[in-house]
């Protein structure tokens, strides 16, 4: 008579995803104890206590334990081990990381950027603390960039090894790396919001808002450029109403501690705007809106400009807004991202056709830019050995 | 080009042409010059009335609002319709995150002459008319939005005497063809080119064992920085090498600096002070009378104290198509009668995913 018993492979896959799910859970309970960790740890870094609690809100929201499940079998456990290279331009990869390894089976090292340390050893100690199967699973790790002998060490210790990073140093860890499709790199990116013609106005500037204020447009998901649909006067109306939500935003979400060379380089970047923006129509409504409340620095920055390429400042809350009349055209402006084009961010009804032809990776409503599914960046699949 | 453009570049080439033109003379040709682009350069005139500026309130070249450089590549600006441009020069740098390459266009090329002959000539050939002229850039009918090989082609026409020539063809140095040139030169000879292009000469020249010994009076004018395109060389080090592989005294070695979007040049002091008899200033960049600088507070954009290092702002008569206040990315402090170039602004602060990058290749330390 055959056993209904399940075997130790199940076995292992269940407590698995149960851990996976209590985990995950515990990230997004502002009251669970990494939580409270992370927010002690994080207390002196670069964002501000309202966006590291947003940040956290979002990094694990859907992963329950049917998410958990169905990605735990699509893996079949064929994770080995990965070295996670971390950004320091966002928060949420180091968690995001160690659960995708985790779906997949893979062990990882997680390591940190400069700037940011905390949450990798955090979530290596959450897996501790959680036990079989995914305790040691998580090893945090630092070191200074350039060290070329851990580097080493590290590349050859990994079967994946997962790099966030510009182009160029991904290309630099691939050319150090046999084979190659050892890495996986998220390398440059950027995201744009389109309004759709029949849009509320102030309830896509709010969605907008919140996209920019998490992370002061430093992230790949950031919408640096906003096409509004309709004439001049719709995007001025709409840089009117989005200047407001940003001052509205900030005061939930105020922008991280400006870094080296900000002022300097926004100052210079609100000089060139003066120049590109649009002219400001006849009852003087403002087409560059710098806000000063701050004398430090200014908390964002909306500039309409012509329909043209995407601006993408990378920093300081910036949004280049700009009108187009066909979607064509924009599509056409954005060619310059080439395969960089991540996440489109949609505010009203645009057409599923119109917005595929942008040949963006994700397409979301504004707002919820910032708050990718789980598995979108990195995903667990990049853990497995495909090689096995 | 219009009755008022001619005669103001008229009166402009007079003044570069007077060796005793004064501060008066300057200020009001830069205030008219104000009023003209004010009027004539939409983007320009816009950016000007945000600040509040019009040639109603100006008073004083120095409060004529400086446009940051890099808003030649972002709005047209000239003073005249497209159709009327004969040249275009466009700076060599790359196309990232929606930035793109700076162009100033020319409507006529007479002004832009006057001005880099007369100072070239004041700064690289003080003691000369003419000589061998050996550049290590293409020539300007290869590269025709260069305004480097612009500059080097005009001044081989106008200065050069016979079997120099442009060593740099279709992107690459040929260093045979130049080592022969500069063999057979029994005058003077002005070898000028790229800091980039100089560096590749010197390696081959080091790999092939070759050295010359120019003839007395020769001179290295380098140009244009590296441009991100090859190992950068600190600048103490490049010259030593120049020095020992072409055989000429580190005086007769100088720096050229400029950029698309100037008519004007600066160079080194150095020769110039060697032929008037005084100590050469090898790190002091001297411009023009036509051409007023300031150093400037990166975020006020106000003069800072003098001797203190901020970005670089020109007002040079000789833009009369453009804008001729120009804000550069370019670090320098005052020093007597020039500026010392001290770098380039720091640029925005890392962004995107590019900030892992010092974490794995520590370039900056993780």
């Amino acid at each position: 008579m055959a056993s209904c018993a399940p075997d130790s492979a199940s076995l292992e896959s269940v407590r698995r995803c149960r851990c996976i799910a209590a985990g995950a859970a515990q990230w997004r309970d502002p009251k669970s104890w990494v939580r409270r960790e992370a927010r002690e740890r994080l207390r002196d870094g670069i964002w501000s206590a309202p966006v590291v609690e947003a940040a956290l809100d979002a990094v694990l929201w859907d992963l329950d334990l049917a998410r958990a499940t169905e990605l735990v079998k699509a893996c079949a456990l064929q994770g080995k081990c990965a070295l996670v290279v971390l950004p320091g331009n966002i928060l949420g990869p180091a968690v995001a990381s160690a659960y995708c390894a985790a779906v997949a089976g893979a062990r990882v090292v997680l390591k940190s950027a400069r700037d940011e340390r905390h949450l990798a050893e955090i979530v290596a100690q959450q897996f501790n603390d959680l036990g079989a199967p995914l305790a040691g699973a998580v090893q945090a790790r630092y070191w200074p960039g350039g060290d070329a002998e851990i580097e080493a060490e590290a590349f050859a210790g990994n079967s994946r090894v997962i790099v966030f990073g510009g182009d160029a140093t991904i290309e630099s860890v691939r050319a150090r790396i046999e084979p190659p499709g050892r890495v996986v790199g998220f390398g440059d990116a950027y995201s744009i919001g389109v309004i759709g013609p029949n849009a509320d106005m102030r309830q896509a500037a709010r969605g907008a808002a919140i996209d920019v204020c998490m992370f002061d447009q430093r992230g790949c998901l950031s919408p640096q450029t906003i096409y509004v649909a309709g004439p001049h006067e719709r995007a001025i109306l709409f840089g009117q109403a989005l200047a407001r939500a940003l001052a509205d935003v900030d005061r939930k979400l105020p922008r991280a501690r400006p870094a080296a060379g900000e002022r300097e380089a926004l100052a210079d970047l609100i000089r060139r705007l003066s120049a590109s923006v649009l002219a400001s129509p006849s009852h003087g409504l403002a087409t560059l809106t710098v806000d000063r409340r701050h004398r430090i620095i200014p908390s964002y920055v909306v500039a309409v400009e012509p329909l043209g390429p995407p601006r993408c400042t990378g920093f300081g809350r910036v949004v280049s807004v700009r009108p187009f009349a066909a979607i064509a055209a924009v599509v056409d402006a954005v060619t310059v991202f080439g395969r960089k084009l991540d996440t489109l961010g949609v505010g009203g009804a645009v057409a599923p056709n119109e917005t595929r032809a942008f040949g963006a990776q994700r397409v979301c409503a504004l707002g919820e830019m910032q708050r990718p599914p789980f598995g979108y960046r990195p995903s667990p699949a990049d853990f497995v050995d495909r090689s096995a | 080009m219009d009755a008022q453009s001619r005669q103001l570049d008229d009166r402009i080439r007079r003044f570069i042409a007077r060796s005793d033109a004064g501060e008066i003379g300057f200020e009001r040709l830069a205030l008219e010059l104000f009023a003209y682009q004010f009027e004539g350069n939409e983007p320009y005139g816009r950016y000007c009335r945000r600040f509040g500026r019009t040639p109603a309130n100006v008073k004083h070249w120095r409060e004529i609002p400086a446009i940051p450089a890099a808003v030649f590549g972002e709005a047209r600006l000239a003073c005249f319709p497209p159709e009327r441009t004969v040249v275009a020069f466009e700076s060599s740098g790359t196309t990232t995150g929606g930035a793109r390459r700076s162009r100033h266009e020319l409507e006529a090329t007479s002004l832009y002459d006057a001005s880099l002959l007369t100072h070239f000539r004041a700064c690289v050939m003080p003691d000369a008319t003419s000589m061998t002229i050996c550049a290590l850039a293409p020539p300007f009918s290869q590269a025709p939005n260069s305004s480097l090989s612009y500059m080097l082609s005009k001044a081989d026409e106008v200065f050069g005497e016979p079997g120099g020539g442009f060593f740099i063809r279709d992107g690459r140095l040929d260093f045979e063809a130049a080592c022969a040139a500069l063999a057979r030169c029994r005058g003077p000879v002005g070898v000028m080119g790229t800091a980039f292009a100089f560096v590749h000469f010197i390696d081959r020249a080091d790999a092939a064992g070759v050295r010359f010994e120019l003839p007395l009076g020769s001179r290295i004018v380098e140009t244009g920085g590296f441009k991100g395109k090859s190992r950068a060389v600190p600048r103490g080090e490049l010259y030593a090498s120049l020095s020992r592989v072409f055989g000429v005294a580190r005086v007769f070695c100088i720096s050229e600096y400029g950029m698309c979007e100037l008519g004007s040049q600066w160079y080194d002091a150095s020769l110039a002070d060697y032929f008037a008899g005084r100590r050469p200033r090898t790190e002091t960049k001297i411009g023009p009378h036509w051409v007023r600088s300031l150093v400037v507070d990166p975020v006020t954009a106000e003069p800072v104290a003098a001797g203190d290092a901020g970005l670089l702002a020109h007002y040079d008569l000789s833009n009369r198509g453009s804008v001729a206040a120009v804000l550069t990315g370019d670090v320098g402090r005052e020093v007597g009668g020039g500026f010392e170039l001290l770098g380039r602004q720091r640029g925005a602060p890392p962004k995107g995913c590019s900030i892992a990058a010092d974490a794995v290749l520590g370039a900056e330390g993780g």
